[in-house]
């Protein structure tokens, strides 16, 4: 940076600064510092206990039942949106009558709003009326309690999450099979190359280092999505879809264990940092 | 001819210009600062946790009445139930805080007087009349009274009275008698009775006075969790033996039901009983007018008829320990001596009075609903009186008002155990040992 442009550099710079000073460190910083105290709300005397907090969540059940229902939550939604996504995405890339119609309509459930797809989904599998429950019931698979089973729950807020989350996944692959040369195809499909053996050999290392991007951020999110579970199920029945977030605005909002919740928190972050930094290790970004 | 080296002055606005402008108007705003802070209206705000469309356009009404009158501007919030407390200590800590609110749990309102939140409203409860209050309202604590009740919302069962008359039922007076009706009441589209055991406070509040009435209580009156003592367990027990069977009779989907899902099962004619408080019949005379003849109400009863129980529920006013206490206490008296009748016409069988005088107020007594459903109001009064009903709930167990038992119904214990026992299938016994650990946990850590 040159030092004559600084007056128009920093200009620029300091919004986004400011921003991310005051709505992600500062509050980063708040919620850790309140981690080694015990309070019962935001107004109650905060009480230091030091590490306290860390230890008892450590021995909690229903810490590592999160972390666990939250691990499995986001590898599977990952699995599911990438493949899923990475098919639509080939299928959309073909030339076919009406594909600009039906590109955009592969966005609909990723631009409707978060609430409104739970709460459609809600209804739509309701125990008792749910439309899907009544069809479902009608074509002979009985009643089916989505919601209601502690093992189905969990794949029914799985199965919402992916539909409403693959067209993230399918715009981004699209976006990017729009940048392959069409020569290494046509060259590839002289040489005698099968769908298969261009896909797995040209198309996927070409679109490595967006696949890498895909994974590591569809994984951060929804290892951190709180709303289509808590409106669908608020981590019941019985802890069977309660995970890091929901455990932390529970305990934090609903227990007034405002110490425990961003313990919680803290070791969520910490967790996913973790993560994350041994991710981009050994899938590096490329430039 | 341009002189050389003249510059010619820039027209419009300049940079020069603007800094100049900013800084003047900044001064000016500061200089002036002091004079706009002290003749400053006062502004009260005030946090609600009632939904109906009708009483927050009554609040609102009445509020713009109160600053015609007195000069004091008021602004309402409006919540879910059970969103105040964190709303409000929220508010506190971001140095703005509501003055007035009204709460449903009195739990929260035990931490916040315990806490130095909240201030007494003894001395506008004594000139009220402590004594026209109802049995078990004002849960005095440190010999004080921290808020105005409004109202009573006791849990209790609705049923089809034309079902019940078809099938040839009776209103049940034991559970053998409830378990029969709910089975003879589930045919075709129609279950016989609905109740969540969903993570939430309507458990406590509609699926657990059978336990009341059965003598159940948690503790002793040293605050030793007695759920599952000799004397109690085998009582447990046989409650949730009886819930265990009772589910059979419930439509698909009790985890997901909540609060006034419950009435809406009854008024789309799912299911032929269903709790909840007098809300159902404002419902009822709302959106199913056809079924206006056809609503009968009974207690819970206790498994072998000899007591009766209804859910305890109740709704009150708080004031906040604020620079201006002492006007939102003004206003507070203001609504309940002035403008109670006019609030509880909004949603008038729902809000049952505490003040035993309001029953005889021709005012109240003229509300077309309360005049329409009079039998089922005289019914609800009653249970104010009668010897055998017991009025409880989980947050006022134990020998004395006290914040704690409130952590049982805000960390899902009871949803737990029943959750337990018809989803994982555990052991009534095994349920009540993990129920009574838990209140042993929640009680320790205070």
């Amino acid at each position: 940076m040159k030092f004559k442009d600084k007056h128009i550099i920093i200009p620029f710079l300091a919004p986004g600064i400011l921003v991310t000073l005051f709505f992600i460190v500062i509050p980063l910083y708040m919620a850790i510092r309140l981690s080694f105290f015990h309070l019962e709300s935001y107004i109650s005397p905060a009480k230091f206990v030091g590490l306290s907090n860390y230890i008892r969540i450590l021995h909690e059940p229903a810490f590592w039942n999160a972390l666990k229902n939250g691990l499995f939550y986001s590898l599977v939604c990952i699995v599911l949106q990438v493949s899923l996504g990475i098919g639509f995405a080939l299928i959309l890339n073909e030339q076919f009558k009406g594909k600009s119609f039906v590109r955009g309509l592969t966005l609909l459930p990723y631009i409707l709003p978060t609430v409104v797809v739970a709460l459609t989904w809600q209804w739509m599998l309701d125990g008792n009326v749910g439309i899907i429950t009544v069809l479902a019931n009608k074509i002979g698979l009985g009643r089916i309690n989505w919601l209601e089973t502690p093992n189905l729950a969990m794949f029914t807020v799985i199965l919402v999450s992916v539909w409403t989350w693959t067209p993230f996944v399918t715009t981004s692959f699209l976006a990017a099979l729009q940048t392959i040369p069409l020569d290494l195809s046509d060259a590839a499909k002289v040489d005698g190359t099968s769908s298969w053996q261009r896909f797995f050999y040209i198309t996927l290392p070409i679109l490595k280092p967006i696949l890498v991007i895909i994974i590591l951020l569809r994984g951060i999110w929804m290892f951190n999505k709180f709303d289509i579970i808590w409106i669908m199920t608020k981590g019941g029945p019985l802890r069977a879809t309660e995970h890091l977030p929901i455990l932390t605005y529970q305990k934090a909002f609903q227990f007034y264990d405002v110490g425990g919740g961003t313990t919680v928190a803290t070791i969520s972050f910490l967790f996913l940092f973790a993560v994350v930094m041994i991710y981009l290790k050994v899938f590096p970004v490329e430039d | 001819m341009k002189k050389r080296g003249v510059e010619k002055k820039p027209k419009g606005m300049t940079r020069r210009k603007f800094l100049k402008m900013a800084g003047a108007a900044g001064a000016t705003m500061l200089v002036s600062a002091p004079f706009v802070h002290t003749s400053e209206k006062i502004t009260l705000r005030v946090i609600s946790q009632e939904p109906d469309p009708g009483t927050i356009k009554v609040l609102e009404s009445n509020f713009a009445e109160w600053e015609s009158k007195t000069g004091v501007k008021v602004l309402l919030d409006t919540v879910p139930g059970g969103e105040v407390f964190p709303k409000l200590t929220a508010s506190i800590k971001a140095g703005n805080p509501y003055h007035l609110g009204n709460e449903l749990f009195i739990g929260n309102i035990n931490i916040m007087a315990a806490n130095g939140w909240t201030v007494p409203l003894t001395d506008m409860i004594k000139r009220i009349g402590v004594d026209d209050f109802g049995p078990n309202i004002l849960f005095p604590m440190k010999g004080e009274i921290w808020w105005y009740p409004y109202d009573y919302n006791f849990a209790h069962w609705f049923y089809r009275t034309d079902v019940f008359k078809k099938k040839g039922l009776k209103e049940p007076k034991t559970w053998a008698e409830f378990l029969h009706n709910a089975k003879a009441c589930t045919a075709g589209d129609m279950y016989g009775c609905c109740l969540g055991t969903g993570n939430g406070q309507w458990v406590d509040w509609l699926a657990i006075p059978f336990m009341w009435a059965e003598g159940i209580q948690l503790f002793d009156n040293k605050w030793n969790v007695i759920f599952d003592s000799p004397q109690m367990k085998p009582k447990v027990i046989r409650y949730l033996n009886f819930f265990k069977e009772l589910y059979q009779y419930m439509p698909p989907g009790m985890t997901q039901l909540v609060w006034a899902d419950h009435i809406k099962l009854f008024i789309t004619e799912k299911v032929a009983m269903s709790p909840y408080s007098g809300r159902l019949v404002d419902h009822v005379d709302r959106y199913s007018p056809q079924l206006e003849d056809k609503v009968g109400i009974f207690t819970y009863p206790s498994s072998d008829g000899k007591r009766f129980a209804v859910g305890h529920g109740y709704d009150g006013w708080f004031v906040v320990k604020t620079k201006y206490s002492e006007e939102a206490k003004k206003l507070l008296e203001w609504l309940v001596t002035e403008k109670l009748i006019e609030f509880y016409a909004t949603v008038p069988i729902h809000y049952q009075p505490t003040r035993m005088s309001i029953y005889n107020d021709p005012r109240w007594k003229s509300i077309p609903s309360v005049k329409k459903h009079w039998d089922v109001v005289q019914v609800m009064k009653s249970f104010l009186t009668r010897k055998d009903i017991v009025l409880d709930c989980v947050d006022i167990q134990g020998p004395e008002i006290d914040p704690r038992p409130g952590k049982i119904t805000r960390e899902f214990i009871m949803p737990t155990m029943l959750q337990n026992l018809v989803l994982k299938k555990l052991a009534p016994e095994e349920c009540v040992k993990i129920a009574a650990d838990s209140m042993r946990k929640v009680m320790k850590e205070g």
